[in-house]
């Protein structure tokens, strides 16, 4: 494996429970993402997919097998090292936004930064997250609703919040699961293209999907089929 | 940071919170007017049959008295701790008028000076209050036969519509023995109203018609001439010098009056002597604050068992609050939040809903507590409903002081309640599988 790797997935393996039956879902997936890389990982529902990438984002435990960040074991540290690491390296976005009504877009967008903070080192630190913020709102087109409440945005819109709360940290990979299932055509479109625009700048991205045409924007795709990943 | 600003919006968007906001007022000020109310009524009814009774109280339990009194009190008065000591006599009686039939009565002989050094008996007076004295005091006839009539204290001020100017007494003459003596039909004398005293504790105000000691030794054969058995009396009232500790002194002088009777071994003497008891004033007055105290207890274990009740509705509140927020406990974790973080959030949130509860419960409790009179008016007035009548509670005013102790230890219970109820909800969110909440659409 290149030492350019930021991502790294050996001999994955992840079995669910469903009733009395034991469904093994990855059966030794290995995985190799380089830096500034976009990859698509294929299949079809109940692959597998969403399960791979999020032990490759530490959300989820694998029965066997190791996760490397920046050729380092993460799967084997701490709870505590393991929640640092998403909050400062890795930006999720989901299908369905997963944004909190009780925040406006602002707030939203800048979650990320607040949990990295704690009262204390915030006051020094708050300038700096809404310059941070207020960069991504512009980048997503979303100034005029900045201080709206997310529950009032269109699906386009809620997914470029989602978006932009995913990357306002400038995290070093980016995974995306679906993100543009749940939105018409044209609101995929737009994200997509954020999402092109940003490896442009140098962002990794690991981008799940079931729609060839989407896959076909990255820049290499992988497909999940019995529980391997096979080009 | 996040939690902070979380734990707000939850609190200020989340309508169902003020659910719980409400429970905890709720609680809060039903605790706080109650206990307010109960304890003021509790310390104001021990501190009546405190200054009531005076200190310490050596008595027999019955009619027939006990003798050596005097002898005893002068050694009393030798003590530094003792301000004064004082007898009394208690007889039963029979008050009557040329138009009302005989009231039985409990007749207590005083010495009237000594009495109202040793007790209050002083305040309870409502002439001598109001200083203008029924009677002349230069007048012998009104000092030596005049009597005090127990009354209400609501009825204190009409006393005259209810007691005659002049009334027959008549007690009954007791021997050592305990057998009656002098006249079958008893002793009866005129006496003339001179006062009314209110002490604010039913029992007594309702039973006692106070005369002057001597005369009722005489009155009711006790002063030693029909027996051939030394003058006797019912009580000593002993009143201790300030500051001076009441049980301790007790036992002094219960070992001081254990050695006094040992100088009276003759029979006759023994038997009267050793039943005497030396008690302080809670001990003589027991039966009638401990059932206040009692229902004191019962209060606090009804508002304990609220508690309870308020914790399982914020806790049912709460668990309802995670169900709900399962998807965003979910995404606050892919941002790198802890289990800790998450459950922190929502004892946050308890902490906030108890104290806000606690706010609003203590500010309405306050307000109801000092104006609890206005309020008992208003109710009388407009339903002819009393919550706390006078002559059950044996007070005028019902206790209005709101114990900023008392109110601190209620405030802090309420919001652990509080932070209590959200605690298994908050251990629940910390443990949601973040992709098992992810997933629940």
């Amino acid at each position: 494996m290149s030492s350019n790797n930021i991502l790294q997935v050996r001999n994955i393996h992840k079995t669910y429970k469903i009733g009395r039956q034991d469904q093994h879902v990855l059966r030794g997936v290995d995985l190799a993402v380089s830096n500034g890389e976009f990859l698509a990982i294929m299949g079809s529902s109940g692959s597998g997919k969403s399960t791979l990438l999020h032990i490759a984002g530490l959300l989820d435990n694998c029965d066997k097998g190791s996760v490397l960040f920046d050729n380092k074991d993460v799967s084997k540290i701490s709870s505590a090292g393991q929640n640092r690491l998403r909050n400062k390296q890795i930006g999720f976005v989901f299908q369905f936004y997963h944004l909190l009504p009780e925040l406006n877009v602002r707030e939203n967008i800048m979650l990320p930064l607040m949990v990295g903070s704690s009262i204390f080192s915030w006051p020094g630190k708050k300038t700096k997250a809404l310059k941070l913020a207020n960069e991504m709102i512009e980048a997503v087109d979303l100034v005029a609703q900045a201080t709206q409440k997310v529950t009032t945005l269109s699906g386009g819109q809620r997914q470029r919040t989602a978006l932009a709360r995913a990357l306002v940290h400038k995290p070093r990979l980016l995974l995306a699961d679906e993100p543009t299932g749940n939105l018409d055509s044209e609101a995929g479109k737009g994200i997509l293209d954020l999402l092109k625009q940003y490896n442009h700048m140098g962002q990794t991205i690991v981008m799940v999907t079931h729609d060839p045409a989407i896959a076909a924007m990255a820049d290499r795709t992988l497909h999940l089929r019995d529980g391997k990943l096979v080009k | 940071m996040f939690k902070y600003l979380l734990i707000w919006r939850y609190f200020i968007r989340k309508k169902v919170a003020w659910t719980a906001v409400g429970a905890v007022a709720l609680l809060v000020m039903l605790t706080l007017v109650v206990l307010s109310v109960m304890s003021g009524l509790v310390s104001e009814t021990k501190e009546k049959n405190h200054r009531w009774v005076s200190d310490i109280i050596i008595s027999r339990d019955s009619q027939v008295g006990f003798p050596f009194y005097q002898e005893f009190i002068d050694q009393l008065h030798e003590m530094p701790e003792v301000q004064i000591a004082t007898p009394t006599i208690k007889s039963f009686g029979l008050l009557e008028s040329s138009f009302a039939e005989p009231m039985p009565k409990t007749i207590v002989g005083i010495k009237i000076d000594e009495y109202c050094k040793a007790t209050n008996f002083a305040e309870t007076l409502y002439y001598k209050d109001q200083k203008q004295p029924n009677f002349d005091p230069e007048d012998k006839q009104y000092k030596d036969r005049g009597f005090i009539f127990g009354i209400y204290r609501s009825y204190q001020k009409d006393a005259w519509q209810y007691v005659a100017n002049e009334m027959d007494i008549t007690v009954f003459g007791i021997s050592y023995r305990g057998v009656l003596i002098g006249s079958e039909a008893g002793q009866k004398q005129r006496y003339w109203y001179v006062d009314n005293a209110a002490s604010g504790l039913p029992d007594i105000d309702e039973s006692y018609v106070y005369i002057d000691f001597d005369m009722l030794q005489k009155l009711a054969l006790m002063d030693g001439t029909m027996d051939n058995f030394p003058a006797r009396v019912n009580e000593i009232r002993v009143k201790l010098a300030d500051n001076v500790n009441i049980v301790a002194t007790q036992k002094i002088i219960n070992e001081k009056w254990q050695a006094f009777k040992q100088n009276y071994t003759a029979k006759k003497y023994a038997l009267l002597l050793d039943d005497v008891t030396v008690s302080h004033w809670s001990k003589s007055r027991q039966a009638f604050i401990a059932p206040l105290e009692k229902e004191r207890t019962i209060m606090v274990l009804v508002f304990t068992m609220m508690a309870f009740v308020a914790a399982f509705i914020i806790f049912t509140i709460f668990y309802m609050i995670v169900s709900e927020k399962v998807k965003d406990l979910g995404i606050i974790k892919s941002s790198g939040a802890s289990s800790a973080d998450l459950a922190s959030v929502f004892i946050g949130f308890g902490l906030l809903v108890g104290l806000a509860g606690s706010v609003l419960g203590s500010s309405a409790g306050y307000l109801i507590v000092t104006n609890v009179n206005a309020i008992q008016e208003i109710v009388k007035t407009k339903f002819k409903f009393e919550l706390w009548p006078e002559d059950v509670y044996a007070i005028s005013r019902i206790p209005d002081v709101v114990d900023a102790n008392q109110m601190a230890f209620i405030v802090i219970i309420a919001i652990i309640v509080s932070a209590s109820g959200a605690l298994v909800p908050a251990i629940r969110a910390s443990r949601l599988s973040v992709v098992q909440s992810l997933r629940v659409d």
